[in-house]
C-alpha cells in the first residue's frame, strides 16, 4: 500500500473545517446571546431630572456594553474549550499533529473573531436605530478608541482584535492547565490577588495598566501591532508548552 | 520493508517504568497481534507507534520517521480504541464525511455498507451509541480508512460475540483484498489466532516473544500417558502444567526434546500433542508466585 504525502497546510485546512462543523452550535448560541443582550439594551436605563413642577428632563441611556461583554466572555470560554482534553481527543481521532492542531485552532479563532467581532460592533448602529425609532432624536455619543466617530471599519476591526485577544487568553490559560493542573490554583490566586484591594494593596490597578496599554492607544496602527504582538506571543506560548503533550489518554 | 522499528525503547511514567527494553521490527503488510497481560504496556506501545506518546529513551521509527509529531505517520496511520471520540454535534454521516476528507484511501461504499449491515441510523450521534455500537462504529472507521498502518487496541470491547465474529471476518476479507500493516490487541487470543500471522508478546516490559503463532505453539508440548513412563522420559525437565483425565496424566513442558526422544516416547505409548496458542501464551507469561489459589492459602 502506497504512503500518502500530505502537507501541513492541507491538514490544517481539513482540521479547521472539521472544527467549524464541530462547533457550529457555539455560533448559533452566540447569535441568540446577542439578540438577548440587544433586547435588554433597547429597554435602556431611564431617569428623569425635574427642574420645577412644570419642566423636567427625561434621560434615556442606551449602550451595547452587554453585547460587547458577552462577546468577550464567549470568546474567552470558547478559547478555553478548544484546548480541553475532549477537544484534543476529537482532533486526534483524525489526522493531525500537535502543531497542525494549533494552527487549525488559530484559524478557527480568527474566523470566530471576525464573525463575533463584526456582530458585536454592529450591535451599536442597530441599537442606535432602535433608539431613534423608539425615542425619536437622541444624542449619540461614542467615546474611546473603540468608537472613533465615523470610522466604521476601524470600530469593527477594533472589536475583532479584542475578541481575538480574549480567545487567545482563554486558549493559553487552557494550554497551561493541560500541561499541569497546578495552573488552575495559580490562576485562581492571580484572579484573587489582582481583583482585590486592601489598604496597602490595590490589585486592580495592575489589570488597569494592561487595559490602558491596549485601550488608550491613540494610533490605530500601534493598537493593531500591540494586539497582534500579544496574540502571537500567547499563541507561541501555547504551541511550545503543549508540543510534548500526550494525547488520547 | 520494515514499517515499525523499536530499538531499546524505554517508556516510564514518573518513576514507574512500563517498557524497559523494547526491541522489535514489524514488516509491511503483516497482521500482528499484540498480546500480554493487563497493564504490561500494550496500549502505551501502540500509542507510541502512532505518535500520541513519546518514548523516554531509545528509538522508535515508523515509516522511517520518529512518529511523535510526525505528520507523515499521522496521515498514514489510524488508531482505533474506545477512546476514539467525535464531536457531540456530529451525526454518523457527518463523521463519515470527515473521514473521507482525511483519509485518502477511504472507501465510502464499504463504510456505508458496513454501517447499514450493523444496523445504524445515519443521523444518530456518536455519543448516543451504546458501548458495543460505539466500538463497532470505530472499528468500521478503522477498516474503511484503509490506512497503511491500522491499529486496533481492544477493538471488540462491548461487542457481542456475533458482532465480534463479523468484525474479524470483515477485517480479514478487506485485508486480503487490500493488504496493509495491521496491529491488533486483544485479551481473547483464541478469537484472533486464525487471523494473525505474527504475535508480539509483551511481558515484563520487553518483547518476550515475537514470531509466528505456530512457532509460539511449538514452544510447548503436552504429553499424556502413565505416570511412570512420563517420569522416565522427562527426567530433569520442569513440568509447567499438569492435569489428570481418567487413568492418564497430562503434562505440559517446554518443547526442547530431540526427534529421537520424541519417537522413543511415542514407542512407549505417550501421546504427544500441541498446545493451543492461548495456553502457550499463558505459560509464557505465568507469574512465578503461583496461581490465584495461593492467595487464599
Amino acid at each position: 500500500m502506497y504512503l500518502s504525502e500530505t502537507s501541513l497546510f492541507d491538514i490544517v485546512v481539513k482540521q479547521f473545517r472539521f472544527k467549524l462543523n464541530a462547533h457550529a452550535a457555539f455560533f448559533s448560541t452566540f447569535i441568540l446571546l446577542q439578540i438577548g443582550a440587544l433586547v435588554l439594551a433597547i429597554t435602556g436605563s431611564m431617569y428623569s431630572i425635574s427642574y420645577d413642577s412644570l419642566s423636567s428632563i427625561r434621560i434615556v441611556e442606551l449602550n451595547n456594553t452587554g453585547n460587547v461583554s458577552i462577546t468577550l466572555f464567549w470568546a474567552f470560554f470558547l478559547g478555553v474549550t478548544l484546548m480541553t482534553t475532549a477537544r484534543q481527543n476529537e482532533a486526534f481521532s483524525l489526522v493531525t499533529t500537535r502543531l497542525s492542531n494549533h494552527f487549525a485552532n488559530l484559524l478557527f479563532m480568527l474566523t470566530a473573531s471576525l464573525f463575533a467581532g463584526t456582530i458585536a460592533a454592529l450591535s451599536s448602529p442597530v441599537l442606535k436605530l432602535f433608539g431613534f425609532l423608539r425615542y425619536g432624536e437622541m444624542v449619540i455619543s461614542t467615546p474611546g478608541i473603540m468608537d472613533e466617530p465615523g470610522e466604521f471599519f476601524l470600530r469593527i476591526i477594533t472589536a475583532i482584535s479584542y475578541v481575538l485577544l480574549f480567545f487567545l487568553i482563554g486558549y493559553t490559560i487552557s494550554s497551561l492547565v493541560q500541561v499541569n493542573k497546578f495552573f488552575i490554583g495559580i490562576f485562581i490566586i492571580f484572579f484573587i490577588v489582582f481583583t482585590s484591594s486592601t489598604q496597602n494593596w490595590n490589585g486592580s490597578q495592575y489589570l488597569g495598566h494592561v487595559f490602558t496599554f491596549f485601550a488608550f492607544e491613540q494610533s490605530p496602527l500601534l493598537f493593531l501591532l500591540k494586539i497582534s504582538g500579544a496574540v502571537i506571543v500567547l499563541f507561541t506560548i501555547s504551541a511550545v508548552i503543549t508540543n510534548r503533550l500526550e494525547v488520547r489518554n | 520493508m520494515t514499517v515499525i522499528k523499536f530499538d531499546h525503547v524505554v517508556k516510564s511514567f514518573r518513576t514507574h517504568e512500563v517498557l524497559k527494553e523494547m526491541s522489535f521490527e514489524i514488516k509491511q503488510d503483516v497482521i500482528t497481534g499484540i498480546i500480554g497481560r493487563n497493564g504490561v504496556g500494550k496500549t502505551t506501545l501502540m500509542k507510541m507507534i502512532v505518535g500520541f506518546t513519546e518514548e523516554t529513551a531509545g528509538r522508535v521509527e515508523v515509516f522511517s520517521e520518529k512518529p511523535f509529531n510526525s505528520l507523515k505517520v499521522s496521515a498514514n496511520s489510524i488508531f482505533v480504541d474506545d477512546g476514539m471520540k467525535f464531536p457531540d454535534a456530529m451525526t454518523l454521516t457527518d463523521i463519515l464525511k470527515e473521514c473521507a476528507r482525511f483519509y485518502p484511501n477511504w472507501d465510502s461504499e464499504l463504510a456505508d455498507r458496513l454501517i447499514a449491515y450493523f444496523g445504524y441510523h445515519f443521523d444518530t450521534r456518536h455519543h448516543h451509541l451504546s458501548k458495543g455500537k460505539k466500538s463497532t462504529f470505530n472499528a468500521i472507521i478503522g477498516i474503511a480508512s484503509r490506512s497503511p498502518l491500522t491499529i486496533f487496541d481492544e477493538p471488540t470491547t462491548g461487542m457481542d460475540s456475533a458482532v465480534r465474529k463479523d468484525f474479524y471476518r470483515a477485517l480479514l476479507k478487506d485485508y486480503l483484498t487490500h493488504p496493509r500493516t495491521i496491529l491488533l490487541s486483544s485479551h481473547h487470543i483464541e478469537e484472533i489466532e486464525d487471523l494473525l500471522e505474527d504475535v508480539l508478546l509483551v511481558h515484563k516490559g520487553i518483547a518476550h516473544y515475537h514470531g509466528s503463532i505456530t512457532a509460539l505453539q511449538e514452544m510447548f508440548v503436552t504429553l499424556s500417558g502413565k505416570l511412570e513412563t512420563l517420569t522416565l522420559h522427562t527426567e530433569g525437565k520442569e513440568v509447567i502444567n499438569e492435569s489428570t483425565t481418567g487413568p492418564s496424566i497430562e503434562w505440559t513442558l517446554e518443547n526442547n526434546f530431540t526427534p529421537a526422544e520424541l519417537s522413543r516416547m511415542k514407542a512407549d505409548n505417550i501421546l504427544i500433542s500441541a498446545v493451543s496458542a492461548n495456553d502457550a501464551y499463558i505459560m509464557l507469561t505465568d507469574q512465578p508466585k503461583g496461581g490465584i489459589d495461593d492467595v487464599f492459602e
